[in-house]
């Protein structure tokens, strides 16, 4: 199964560059190569309906046990040759190295899981797009609405928010003044309600429509709900958006249709033939469509209970919703996070298997027992003192961290190899990456804490510290960084000098 | 160095006299002239294994003739001061469980030099050994490695090669092993291969470079882990027990590689070895220590034993009593340890002795003069 160029270039790498040789990368990379291909053609030979719901992670399940497997078998192979435990001729450098093959290694491995994914998303991207999709709810919910128009009950609620740094003269011209305090000899708007400044713009955030009153205040519309058929996460990817309620109210039910109710009832029927999900038998209580007046008696109050039992847009919505999940499996947010989330493991991993291969077999194993201990332990110790915030947990991970590095530094002048400093050298590497992370978050917390001790509640201006995200991004990034220079500078100096030491 | 092998030839000891001259190619670094000999090896190996002169006679007797030519002219002269490479100052190590100690040893050893420790088992030199290749922590005293700049362990065990009495068991494919272990050592590319393949003609593993661990016997392991040691070239070779897996002629061959390759004349060698095997080994080391419940208590060329008399070890079908009627008047102390009688006299050597009882028509099937040997001790 390995070609004869990747034998020569195995054969030349074993001659020339053994410790690149040694941690098998090319082969692994060869050999998951195939495994991806292999799942990508399975992936796509599939047969699978894009408006059902997806299957694929059951794929992606299978994907990565397949790379499980891979992965011990890389294992096995890894134990066989080791320069660093024959001793051999090593630079400033190499270690770095190592781990950058580790790490590319395991991160191919892990992210064969998003094959499946990424075909399924291939092969539903080629058949709809964002904007198609935005555009046919549109048109749906329009025709929709157009074709039943009259059938079910249709209300457009105002709502008014005035605010209260509004001069009272603007109000007054507007005519929002309708109760006269004679105490106080002041004009008060008839329905007040105090909002917080958060509540508010929530509320201005998620309201269906409304209007600005100059500088005093904002009308909301409450509205029935006329969008039928939404568009799934296609609107987070579109530079086109969903039509609201207002939209559907303003153009359906404020001036009279431009088609008549049959020719539009035609052509929703027509698209939605395209998106609607054959799976879903589900009419709103009834597993098939009721007739029009038993519907028009029981849901006239319900314009989107109708609409499910008389036309079945659920079976859209719900089609919609599974291309759209197909196409942006993730969301918006979503690839970036799991992207993240996946070089973590990676790096994890990269941590885990480099402190195996320079420690000795019992000293791993006790590390991972000791790691289980110092956990158990901090977790009693934190359950017994019913501290839960993050400075007390950063504190006792500095703590640790501290006491593992001044071990690990104290290598060099040990006569033997000591079991106790193999551990804190496997701890100190493990534990490195997060520090910038947990030193900025406790900086944040205790900061935050300064800043509510020292504000009303009327001074406090959100967000607190606009910086703060960005500080905690450059921080994790600073703690890669800084993880492999001192696996270039220090740890690799500190593994050969443990391993080399002579035993009790 | 030419004339002892041109001396194997003539004599048609041409196994090792080819051994020999690979030995010398070695030497003299030369690429074209390792290659050279290793293919001529290849080429003889099978039809000397046949035991059959006619095979291979006159085309090898040629052939060797005008590689030794060959070496004649690249062959440069060695350095014949030896260094010294390892200084061993009042080593101690106790083991926790108390019922072992090892005393203060002292031990020199140089650049081109063989030493032996021989012992009965459980005394204590696997523990010497381990402590010198910087296996064990010392309890006291020092090991120094006079030819390395940096006293780090790790640069110490990149120098000091040590090789178990069990092997480490390794996988993968012979020939990947010994490319493995030239290429860490800073052999790459096409000196790589040119090493691999004479270390493998060297050592007659050829035949073996495609098998693994579990298809070759324990014998060729030991070669296999020899081989794969000083592809990795090493100031200092430690090995312990290296003969156990060993027939008697392998023991043989193995020592005599041995003290070769420490005397190289480019890369001189230290090489200590254990071993019980006490006459393969006094008869190649350059010296031999006995090591006796943890303690140094002789070794050779540093001790004199002659003043315990001579000594001759001897087997025979006679009786103590016609041993001492044939001895005559000779003042000699007769030994016997059930399987061998050995003879001490402070006044007649062991040739006078072994004349006297062939004179007298003793009929002795095996002799050995142990007048400096360290089985007296034993």
């Amino acid at each position: 199964m390995v070609p004869a160029p990747l034998n020569r270039l195995d054969q030349w790498l074993l001659k020339n560059y053994p410790d690149v040789w040694s941690a098998r990368t090319h082969l692994v990379l060869w050999f998951m190569l195939l495994l991806y291909l292999f799942i990508a053609t399975f992936s796509l030979l599939v047969s699978d309906d894009p408006r059902t719901r997806s299957e694929m992670e059951y794929w992606s399940f299978a994907a990565g046990l397949l790379s499980f497997v891979g992965m011990v078998l890389w294992f096995i192979f890894l134990f066989r040759f080791n320069v660093f435990k024959r001793f051999g001729n090593l630079v400033t450098g190499d270690r770095l190295r190592t781990f950058m093959q580790f790490y590319i290694t395991f991160v191919v491995m892990v992210a064969i899981v998003f094959v499946p994914l990424w075909v399924d998303q291939v092969k539903t991207k080629i058949r709809y797009s964002d904007d198609e999709i935005i555009r046919d709810a549109n048109l749906m919910n329009y025709y929709y609405n157009v074709a039943e128009r009259g059938s079910f009950k249709v209300i457009s609620d105002p709502d008014t928010l005035l605010l209260s740094t509004a001069a009272p003269r603007e109000l007054r011209a507007l005519g929002l003044y309708t109760y006269y305090d004679s105490i106080n000899d002041n004009y008060y708007p008839s329905r007040f309600r105090m909002l917080k400044r958060l509540e508010m713009e929530n509320q201005i955030a998620s309201a269906d429509s409304s209007r600005k009153l100059g500088n005093v205040g904002y009308i909301f519309y409450s509205i029935s709900n006329l969008v039928f058929i939404g568009t799934g996460r296609a609107d987070d990817f579109s530079g086109t958006y969903i039509k609201s309620k207002r939209d559907l109210y303003d153009t359906v039910y404020n001036r009279a249709p431009e088609i008549s109710a049959a020719d539009a009832l035609q052509r929703a029927t027509t698209i939605a033939a395209k998106y609607k999900d054959p799976e879903d038998n589900y009419y709103g209580y009834y597993s098939e469509p009721v007739s029009e007046s038993q519907a028009a008696i029981s849901y006239y109050d319900d314009p989107q209970m109708y609409m499910n039992v008389m036309h079945h847009v659920n079976a859209i919505d719900s089609g919609i919703y599974h291309i759209t999940s197909r196409m942006h499996p993730f969301g918006v947010s979503g690839w970036r996070d799991i992207m993240l989330a996946m070089l973590y493991i990676s790096l994890g991993l990269t941590v885990i298997l480099f402190g195996f291969r320079h420690t000795t077999v019992r000293t791993f194993f006790f590390s991972l027992l000791a790691g289980i201990v110092l956990a158990i332990v901090t977790a009693l110790f934190f359950a017994m003192l019913r501290g839960g915030e993050f400075t007390a947990f950063a504190v006792v991970y500095l703590l640790y961290f501290v006491t593992f590095f001044a071990l690990s530094f104290t290598i060099p002048y040990s006569k033997v190899r000591s079991l106790v400093k193999g551990i804190a050298l496997n701890f100190t590497m493990l534990m490195i990456m997060p520090v910038p992370v947990i030193i900025a978050g406790m900086y944040y917390e205790l900061a935050e804490k300064h800043y509510y001790a020292t504000h009303s509640y009327e001074e406090i201006i959100y967000p607190i510290f606009p910086e703060k995200n960005f500080v905690m991004g450059i921080s994790q990034v600073m703690g890669a960084v800084i993880l492999l220079v001192l696996v270039t500078f220090y740890f690799s100096k500190r593994y050969k000098q443990w391993y080399a030491q002579p035993e009790e | 160095m030419l004339q002892e092998v041109e001396e194997y030839l003539r004599h048609g000891d041409d196994a090792p006299g080819l051994r020999r001259m690979m030995d010398l190619a070695f030497d003299t670094r030369d690429p074209e002239m390792i290659s050279s000999v290793t293919r001529f090896s290849a080429t003889f190996r099978r039809r000397i294994a046949l035991d059959d002169k006619a095979l291979w006679g006159p085309a090898f007797h040629q052939g060797a003739q005008e590689l030794l030519q060959q070496l004649a002219q690249r062959l440069q002269p060695g350095s014949v001061m030896d260094q010294l490479l390892l200084r061993a100052e009042g080593v101690t190590k106790a083991y926790g469980s108390g019922h072992f100690s090892l005393r203060p040893i002292n031990l020199d050893l140089y650049a081109g030099q063989l030493i032996g420790i021989v012992g009965e088992n459980g005394n204590g030199k696997t523990t010497l050994l381990r402590c010198l290749s910087g296996q064990l922590a010392l309890d006291g005293g020092r090991v120094h490695f006079t030819q390395l700049e940096n006293q780090e362990f790790y640069t110490i065990k990149n120098r000091v090669a040590f090789i178990p009495q069990r092997i480490p068991r390794w996988y993968g494919r012979l020939k990947d092993n010994l490319h493995f272990s030239a290429a860490i050592s800073g052999t790459t590319g096409e000196a790589n291969n040119l090493l691999v393949d004479f270390m493998l003609e060297r050592f007659g593993l050829t035949e073996y470079a495609e098998l693994n661990w579990n298809q070759i016997s324990s014998g060729y392991r030991t070669r296999f882990e020899i081989a794969r040691i000083l592809l990795q070239q090493p100031h200092v070779l430690i090995l312990d027990e290296p003969l156990a897996n060993l027939d008697i002629h392998a023991q043989q061959t193995l020592l005599t590689d041995l003290r070769f390759l420490a005397k190289s004349s480019v890369h001189r060698m230290g090489v200590l070895l254990t071993s019980q095997q006490l006459h393969e080994v006094e008869k190649t080391a350059d010296s031999v220590m006995l090591i006796r419940r943890g303690e140094c208590v002789l070794q050779t060329g540093q001790s004199d034993l002659q003043q315990l008399g001579n000594a001759l070890e001897l087997e025979t079908t006679a009786t103590r009593e016609m041993l001492v009627a044939a001895l005559g008047s000779i003042n000699v102390q007769v030994q016997f340890d059930g399987g061998m009688f050995t003879l001490i006299s402070h006044t007649h050597d062991a040739h006078a002795l072994l004349q006297q009882l062939i004179t007298a028509g003793i009929r002795i099937s095996y002799f050995r003069d142990i007048t400096t040997s360290t089985k007296r001790l034993f």
